[in-house]
């Protein structure tokens, strides 16, 4: 069986289509890596993760993915399909496909910084929604004050994600933190 | 600052051991883990699947035989003898015997169905026996038993996917197809004594196009992500 580890990132659109929306405006980028074809270092799967992130961030592609997410509502016949049936379809497939067609899910706020502020605060966290049943674990990702702040949502008795990256993190140098919040 | 010997990583000054490996900060012990008692990861999972089977079947039998006893009394003080409330009573036995064999009995689903279908049986037989007319033998039966043996087959076939998504509703699409076809071929088989196919044929066709429809979405979209980027907008 053709095995793919892939991840879903947020992109935040803001950065390309300039708008001051509080909603969630982002679409999602899934580099992957497929695990049939061997053993990846950590060099070749950064080297695939930023190609692929770079390339589907493209403006173009970006404008292609919400051109196909629109057209779907476009159509003749879901627009005329009543809408408890759609929200019954979509969220029974959802359910069933949606969330087993990646591995997980990190959500990166990006550096976080609200100006003369930062130097009242001690610690900033950003917490993820729960993981479903399929994902089982997520991350929470932002950047404050020249730390990477990482909140990891586990609903498993396992530790093995988190120590196995937070281990890999200090052998490269990196000084890790874990605090209670 | 206190630094996990194991880890590497820094610990918050009132943390007494590492939330990743478990070792203590005091007297760097590493303590019997969950792994090191024999139980197994997934154990509380199991323990609370177990706690919900139990308790959904304890509402299922409240209903059920709060279901018994009223069509029973009912029945008594109409007609002072049970009469047309042995269809419902049974019934009601009968999805009851299912109901616990899936609740207590620890065994796969098969063995599961096998044994309710047993018990439904045995029910069936006695049922023929007090009303002295055929049809819970030679009707109701063969009925539960095509139901039975689709639901076997279609745990077999589910088992089998490698992956499961879409492709799991045309399976249950095409088993209710099976399903009606083998439950008009029984009926009709018992009232005129040859097999003639009429309303479970138009089931069948109908249930066709939306097999199809499924199918087509799922082998167009199993190999891509589409599907994640157009539900998550």
């Amino acid at each position: 069986m053709r095995k793919i580890f892939r991840v879903q990132v947020p992109v935040n659109l803001r950065k390309i289509y300039p708008s001051d929306t509080m909603r969630n405006f982002s679409l999602f980028v899934t580099p992957e890596i497929d695990l049939s074809l061997g053993t990846y270092t950590f060099e070749e799967i950064a080297k695939t993760v930023h190609r692929i992130m770079q390339l589907d961030t493209d403006k173009k592609l970006i404008n292609k993915m919400i051109a196909r997410n629109v057209g779907a509502e476009r159509n003749i016949w879901l627009k005329n399909t009543p809408l408890f049936i759609k929200s019954i379809i979509l969220y029974l497939t959802y359910t069933i496909t949606g969330t087993s067609r990646y591995s997980g899910v990190i959500t990166n706020l990006g550096k976080v910084s609200f100006g003369d502020t930062d130097k009242l605060i001690d610690y900033f966290v950003f917490i993820p929604p729960p993981p479903n049943k399929t994902l089982k674990v997520n991350c929470g990702v932002l950047g404050f004050d020249n730390s990477l702040v990482l909140s990891f949502g586990n609903i498993t008795q396992s530790k093995e994600l988190e120590r196995t990256f937070l281990r890999f993190l200090v052998k490269q140098g990196i000084p890790v933190k874990i605090i209670n919040y | 600052m206190t630094i996990c010997r194991e880890c590497g990583v820094e610990l918050d000054d009132d943390m007494k051991s590492c939330p990743l490996c478990d070792t203590l900060v005091s007297n760097r012990e590493r303590p019997p883990s969950y792994q090191k008692t024999g139980k197994a990861y997934s154990q509380p999972e199991k323990d609370k699947k177990h706690l919900m089977q139990r308790l959904l079947w304890q509402i299922t039998a409240v209903l059920l035989l709060s279901g018994v006893v009223a069509t029973f009394i009912i029945n008594l003080s109409i007609d002072a003898s049970i009469t047309w409330s042995i269809y419902p009573i049974s019934i009601c036995l009968m999805i009851l015997a299912y109901a616990s064999f899936m609740a207590f009995w620890r065994k796969r689903f098969v063995f599961q169905l096998v044994g309710g279908w047993l018990i439904s049986a045995l029910l069936l037989a006695a049922v023929n026996w007090y009303i002295q007319e055929d049809w819970p033998l030679f009707l109701a039966l063969p009925i539960l038993s095509v139901v039975n043996t689709i639901g076997i087959v279609l745990y077999f076939l589910l088992a089998r996917l490698k992956t499961k998504g879409l492709n799991v509703l045309a399976l249950v699409s095409v088993s209710f197809a099976v399903v009606s076809l083998g439950v008009e071929a029984v009926i009709s088989l018992y009232f005129s004594g040859n097999i003639s196919l009429g309303w479970s044929a138009i089931v069948a066709a109908c249930l066709l196009p939306v097999t199809a429809a499924i199918l087509f979405i799922y082998f167009k979209t199993r190999n891509n992500s589409d599907l994640q980027k157009i539900f998550h907008t």
